[in-house]
């Protein structure tokens, strides 16, 4: 028996019905797959995406605010000085720093 | 029936981004089924086949900016990448440093599996008989005798040479021949 005596037949089951079906599958996926990322999210997705971000972003800022009023104020920690450390803090600075137009308000 | 729609025309509707889905359509209206026989071919198995279209499908849309060839290339080009996902497929069964060819046992079980007529029947002894030669011979066999390829449009599927091409025909065909004559009645 020749090969062409055979013919193009393969020994397997007909898929008369599913190769259909699955090239439909194989297409429509391949298309959706294949759109791009922000046409493929649902409006609840975004939504749901914006409040995390605030939230996170929320945190945020309130952690940066929470550590800025934990900073002691200048005024504070001149005022815990005593006397005789304010004078020396002066004299030194006075020395080091000649150019400084700092007002000292004793 | 469906009229036959020419390549000209998909690729035309590809290149556009406004008829790519539809273009991508019709493309797999042309090819789908022939992919799916050229893989199946390859992998043998049915779930294999179908997984591997799936990625293809996936690849060809996805890539298909990157295809700067005319109509007449677009069919060498879909295929060359079914070839590419499919041998993938067998070379991810295979150990390492193991030739697909390594796998002919297991493609000859899965064919005997899958096999829906007589033992022994002519289409089963072919496929046999292909699953006894090297990988390239049996590509190369497949395309130009199943598919009805010209050695051009193989050369572009599998990046081989021409002539190496004819002598992997050869050479595949005469072995089949010899096959089918020891093995039919």
């Amino acid at each position: 028996m020749t090969i062409e005596e055979i013919g193009k037949k393969m020994p397997f089951r007909e898929e008369k019905d599913y190769v259909p079906q699955l090239l439909a599958l194989s297409t429509e996926s391949a298309l959706h797959a294949g759109r791009p990322a922000v046409a493929r999210r649902s409006p609840l997705r975004i939504v749901a995406m914006l409040a995390v971000l605030l939230t996170v972003g929320g945190a945020g800022w309130l952690m940066l605010h929470q550590h800025e009023d934990q900073q002691p104020p200048l005024d504070t920690f001149l005022d815990n000085m005593s006397d005789e450390d304010l004078v020396l803090l002066k004299d030194y600075c006075d020395e080091e720093m000649l150019a400084s137009d700092w007002e000292w308000d004793l | 029936m469906a009229l036959a729609i020419d390549d000209t025309t998909i690729l035309r509707a590809l290149r556009q981004p406004s008829n790519r889905e539809q273009g991508f359509r019709m493309l797999m209206e042309q090819y789908g089924e022939k992919l799916y026989w050229h893989i199946r071919r390859i992998v043998i198995g049915h779930e294999d086949a179908q997984d591997v279209l799936q990625d293809s499908a996936l690849l060809i849309y996805r890539h298909i900016d990157r295809f700067a060839g005319d109509a007449d290339q677009l069919r060498s080009w879909v295929y060359r990448i079914a070839t590419n996902e499919a041998l993938q497929l067998l070379r991810s069964h295979t150990h390492i440093f193991q030739s697909i060819d390594a796998l002919r046992p297991e493609l000859l079980d899965k064919l005997h599996a899958e096999n829906d007529t007589q033992e022994a029947s002519p289409e089963y002894l072919l496929q046999e008989a292909l699953l006894r030669l090297p990988t390239q011979q049996r590509l190369v066999f497949n395309m130009r005798y199943f598919d009805d390829m010209s050695y051009d449009d193989i050369a572009h599927v599998t990046g081989k040479k021409v002539g190496t091409l004819k002598v992997n025909y050869h050479y595949a065909r005469t072995k089949i021949e010899e096959y089918l004559k020891n093995h039919t009645l």
